[in-house]
């Protein structure tokens, strides 16, 4: 059984979603990231980690193509155009989307207190609503690609929820539409409950 | 023959690399960001683009990880825990080189003047070499993943020559004498070779 580690409400939440998509089972482990816990892990703290036997997996977009990879679900073969277009969404996601939000969080606290530029947080708010025009551009069906949900959906339904947390504008009504129907998921309501449990 | 569309001073650098890493023959389609060709094929203009019969593909990453799994060199096979490594090194090198550079970039001189905050420079700078001193500790080997060269290492050692050019700090040797190996490789010569 998959050792899932990491506390849920962080991109961790993504690997314990893909894991209910997929209905493999796992042993949740929530350290807190940068905790003395999650050090012992995973040296830089950073979470999530996935344990598959005796070898640890970091990377919250590396950790769910993996597990869309081995138990065919969630992804497109590799090797394939589709494939191909699916990962440039999800480096997409991470370049607008998760790379923005995640400047304004360093910038707000994360990085130590004289290394903060928090003048540079309206300028993020501003390319994260453009940036969403252009993903509400190419959201054309149910799902990223369309009909298929895949690994990028989590990612980019995860952004949209951290957004929402951030208090940062989406300025699309697709996209609004588009978290809905992704927070109303089976999958995604119980890794929510998961997170309740502590 | 798939075409590149995009230039050597881009980030279509990495896909040229890796098309002569794998030995595929190509088309370079010399092209500007956001030129009418470009946004033609991908509406937000950006490059690289690269083009397979009808269809056009984008994104440096995807596009190297495509052509190393199309190709069957630069890489694990998907749904083993060595390519789950290299995607994570990947992501992380986007993550923390890539975007800290890319930041930095828009603030000099892509975003509108009105949302530029070039104060964020000296802690991107400080950010930099935080992360490559980590990524220093985690190179072990003669490239990323070890014995084999993957795609993660065009795209480290495209970030390090990226941080040459616009002055951010590369505070290792081991970072240094990695990035010296990688750029004497005849691949990258023959990327070089193109643009004279």
């Amino acid at each position: 059984m998959y050792q899932a580690i990491g506390y849920a409400l962080t991109r961790a939440f993504r690997m314990y979603w893909a894991l209910e998509e997929l209905g493999v089972e796992y042993e949740y482990i929530n350290h807190k990231p940068a905790s003395a816990e999650m050090k012992a892990v995973n040296p830089s703290g950073k979470v999530p980690a996935l344990k598959v036997g005796d070898v640890l997996l970091t990377d919250s977009c590396a950790i769910m193509t993996y597990l869309a990879d081995k138990h065919g679900e969630l992804t497109y073969p590799a090797g394939t155009l589709e494939r191909a277009r699916q990962d440039a969404l999800m480096h997409q996601i991470n370049d607008e989307m998760d790379a923005v939000l995640w400047t304004a969080a360093r910038h707000t606290f994360v990085l130590p207190e004289d290394k903060r530029v928090p003048e540079v947080k309206d300028s993020l708010r501003w390319e994260f609503e453009r940036n969403c025009e252009r993903i509400a551009d190419a959201l054309q069906g149910e799902f990223l690609m369309g009909d298929k949900m895949t690994v990028a959906d989590i990612l980019l339904a995860h952004c949209l929820n951290w957004a929402t947390n951030a208090k940062f504008n989406i300025p699309r009504k697709e996209l609004l539409d588009y978290r809905k129907r992704m927070i109303s998921r089976p999958a995604f309501q119980r890794v929510l409950a998961l997170e309740a449990k502590g | 023959m798939y075409q590149v569309v995009g230039h050597l001073a881009s980030r279509a650098f990495r896909v040229f690399w890796a098309l002569e890493e794998l030995g595929v023959p190509y088309e370079n389609l010399n092209e500007v960001a956001h030129s009418d060709r470009v946004k033609a094929l991908n509406p937000s203009g950006k490059i690289p683009v690269l083009i397979d019969g009808e269809t056009a593909l984008t994104d440096s990453a995807a596009i190297m990880s495509f052509l190393a799994d199309r190709h069957g060199g630069l890489t694990y096979p998907a749904g083993s825990h060595e390519r789950a490594r290299q995607d994570a090194f990947l992501h992380r090198i986007n993550d923390e080189m890539d975007a800290v550079l890319w930041t930095a970039t828009r603030h000099a001189k892509y975003l509108p003047e009105d949302q530029r905050v070039p104060a964020v420079t000296p802690s991107l700078k400080w950010e930099f070499e935080h992360n490559a001193n980590r990524m220093a500790d985690d190179l072990t080997g003669e490239f990323l993943m070890g014995d084999q060269m993957t795609v993660p290492d065009i795209l480290l050692a495209h970030c390090l020559l990226w941080a040459k050019k616009a002055e951010f700090p590369i505070p290792r040797q081991e970072l240094l004498d990695y990035l010296n190996r990688m750029t004497a490789r005849d691949a990258f010569k023959r990327v070089m070779a193109i643009g004279s």
